[in-house]
């Protein structure tokens, strides 16, 4: 039932787009059928597709069985991990890819750890491993903004 | 001369160092269950923006060659198959291992590898010229047939799963609809005022989303599982003996062009060619009995198999402009970002650069082959490497990667859009690669059809043009609508013969 559920929110985004389709702003010169023409053709190429994949799926009792996979994404260790990312990414700009990218990492790993081994990461390892996380992240940091060009926000620290 | 500057183009420190380093990114992605080719080459994309274009294909086929084989090494030692490309290696690969003959099919498997990697490189080399020429009269309404035939075929070619193909593809290609029109550059569509979307979603953005992070989520639910290979012999080089190679030559032979056939083909990819090549092989073998149970035949044959893909689908992309597969789809908008377009007028336009790209598929091949052979050993130290450690690491590389092409958090939060899109429909059984070749060919599906339309004035006028876009466009509706009436005619016959079976 999970996928038919799926399958008609789809549906309705397609409606949705579909009408979105005739606010369309539509060249006064232009013959190639204007800027809506593709998105509905696909839209209701779409709609027929999701059609006939309903049909094949109330039709069938294995796939109607079917366990529909999304809910876990937002469960126990998924989802705290997901959190984590979501607060780097919120984090990113105002602390810079320095700071953000070590707590990050610090954080996750350590979370982590616990959930691979089902014991909490010791001192010794800790003290080892977290500085050499800070030690990569600064270099990763000027390889890619020193060397390499590429614009990582800065933040507190700009080196 | 021409001859030398290609090779000077890439013998050269720089190019050797990155291929180099390409062979062993993708072998680490490759031989790590849960991370592939793909994952791999959107990672290192930002990076490219930074070389000029042949270093940036030089570390880019390197990681290509280096993932699809690097597959083996999980596939042999623990029967977990580093990528779809390496599943049938597991089925005599681990039966070896079991025996204690590990060594001999992690030397085997990487022979194969090489052998179907060069094989197709040489049919690379022979046929995207030739492809790219006969493509060079193509108008829009042609770049509108190839594009949609390759759409149509990468779905219809995925048995069992079309429907659901085709609803990945459709979804693709919604996507990119997203930002301003082409063509009139009028319209903005789908941004819900937001100006961030004008341009629409990135390629990189949606890769990274679609493909890399899902599948580090889903590992990470199961994290604690514990892998233990096994133990293999210390030796310098692992290179199957003479008469091994002899014993197995016409399988490589079948199974490279299987591989290369197979790779040509929108969507199919390595991991089906393997697979048939594997029972093409049991099928002609003196003694299909053995396969299953650890018997070499079965590992050179689907190898050389998966290798040859590349290759293969390297010849639609570089000739026509259509990637053959999801690694060579994000390979083309790495070329798209140099500012250069796949397609005949690479070849036509710089052949030099055509001819440097396929030298460079020669040169990652025989790289990957030397890495191998002296690192198998070590290889196998990697699948142990902490997952906890790596996914959190993966994880900052694809921030890197999204954040870096325009500087903008807002890719960054888009992201996580197509986390959910890609797990939704990846753990769920709708395949990812219509949706990103959808990705990548919509603008120019789109923009091909709307040229078409204008230059012959009508749709109805595009189809009475007699020439290959309108036969490539029949065959993209003719080809699934076939195999739909055939699917419903066996359906239907199915029930008959088990009533005629009952009744008997």
């Amino acid at each position: 039932m999970g996928e038919i559920f799926f399958l008609i929110i789809l549906a309705a985004a397609g409606v949705g787009m579909f009408g979105m389709s005739f606010g369309f702003q539509v060249s006064r010169i232009d013959s190639s059928g204007g800027p809506a023409l593709f998105p509905r053709i696909v839209i209701i190429i779409l709609l027929l597709f999701i059609a006939i994949r309903i049909i094949m799926v109330s039709k069938s009792k294995e796939e109607l069985g079917k366990k529909f996979h999304f809910l876990e994404i937002f469960q126990g260790s998924r989802l705290i991990f997901l959190l984590m990312f979501l607060g780097y990414a919120v984090l990113m700009k105002p602390l810079g890819f320095v700071i953000s990218s070590s707590l990050f990492l610090i954080i996750a790993v350590t979370f982590l750890y616990k959930k691979q081994y089902g014991e909490r990461i010791t001192v010794k390892k800790g003290l080892i491993l977290y500085p050499v996380i800070l030690i990569s992240v600064a270099v990763l940091y000027y390889i890619f903004v020193n060397k390499l060009n590429v614009l990582l926000p800065g933040g507190i620290i700009n080196f | 001369m021409d001859f030398l500057n290609i090779v000077a183009n890439v013998i050269n420190p720089q190019c050797i160092l990155l291929i180099v380093v390409g062979v062993v990114i993708g072998n680490v992605f490759g031989c790590i269950p849960g991370l592939n080719g793909p994952i791999a080459v959107a990672l290192v994309l930002p990076i490219t923006f930074t070389l000029d274009v042949i270093p940036s294909m030089a570390l880019i086929m390197g990681i290509y060659m280096g993932s699809i084989s690097g597959g083996l090494v999980s596939a042999i030692l623990l029967k977990i198959p580093g990528t779809a490309a390496s599943v049938a290696t597991t089925f005599d690969g681990y039966p070896m291992t079991q025996k204690g003959r590990a060594t001999d099919a992690l030397s085997y498997g990487a022979f194969a590898s090489v052998f179907g990697g060069l094989f197709s490189a040489i049919v690379l080399l022979l046929l995207a010229p030739v492809l790219s020429k006969m493509a060079i009269g193509f108008g829009p309404w042609e770049y509108f047939g190839t594009a949609v035939l390759a759409l149509s075929l990468v779905c219809s070619l995925l048995s069992g799963k079309r429907i659901k193909a085709f609803i990945a593809m459709l979804v693709g290609l919604l996507v990119k609809m997203v930002g301003m029109s082409p063509v009139d550059s009028v319209a903005i569509r789908y941004t819900f005022g937001n100006a961030m979307l004008e341009n629409g979603f990135d390629l990189v953005v949606i890769i990274i989303g679609i493909f890399a992070l899902p599948e580090i989520i889903h590992n990470i639910g199961k994290i604690n599982e514990k892998v233990t290979p096994a133990k293999i012999e210390k030796r310098i080089f692992f290179i199957p003996k003479l008469h091994e190679i002899k014993e197995n030559f016409l399988v490589m032979i079948q199974g490279s062009i299987i591989g290369t056939v197979i790779g040509i083909l929108p969507g199919m990819g390595g991991g089906a060619a393997s697979l048939i090549s594997y029972e093409q092989a049991k099928r002609t073998s003196k003694h299909p009995e053995k396969f299953g149970t650890g018997y070499e035949p079965g590992i050179f044959s689907c190898e050389s198999a998966n290798n040859a893909t590349s290759g293969g689908a390297l010849v639609p992309m570089l000739a026509l402009g259509v990637p053959g597969d999801t690694v060579t789809a994000i390979i083309m908008g790495a070329i798209a970002m140099q500012g250069i377009t796949a397609g005949p007028m690479l070849s036509m336009g710089q052949p030099e650069l055509f001819k440097t790209i396929i030298f460079i598929v020669f040169v990652a091949n025989i790289v990957m082959y030397l890495f191998q052979i002296s690192t198998i050993r070590f290889m196998a130290q990697i699948i142990k490497v902490p997952k906890y450690l790596l996914f959190p690491i993966i994880a900052v590389f694809c921030a890197i990667g999204v954040i870096s092409i325009r500087n903008s958090m807002f890719d960054l939060f888009s992201l996580f859009f197509f986390i959910v899109i890609g797990y939704v429909l990846d753990k769920n059984g709708y395949p990812l690669s219509p949706f990103i070749l959808a990705s990548v060919l919509g603008t120019s599906v789109e923009t091909n059809l709307r040229r078409s339309i204008m230059y012959y004035n009508s749709f109805g006028g595009c189809l009475k043009q007699i020439s290959i876009g309108t036969l490539f466009f029949a065959l993209a509706v003719g080809i699934p609508a076939i195999l739909a009436v055939l699917n419903l005619v066996r359906k239907k016959k199915v029930p008959v013969e088990e009533g005629r079976r009952e009744q008997g």
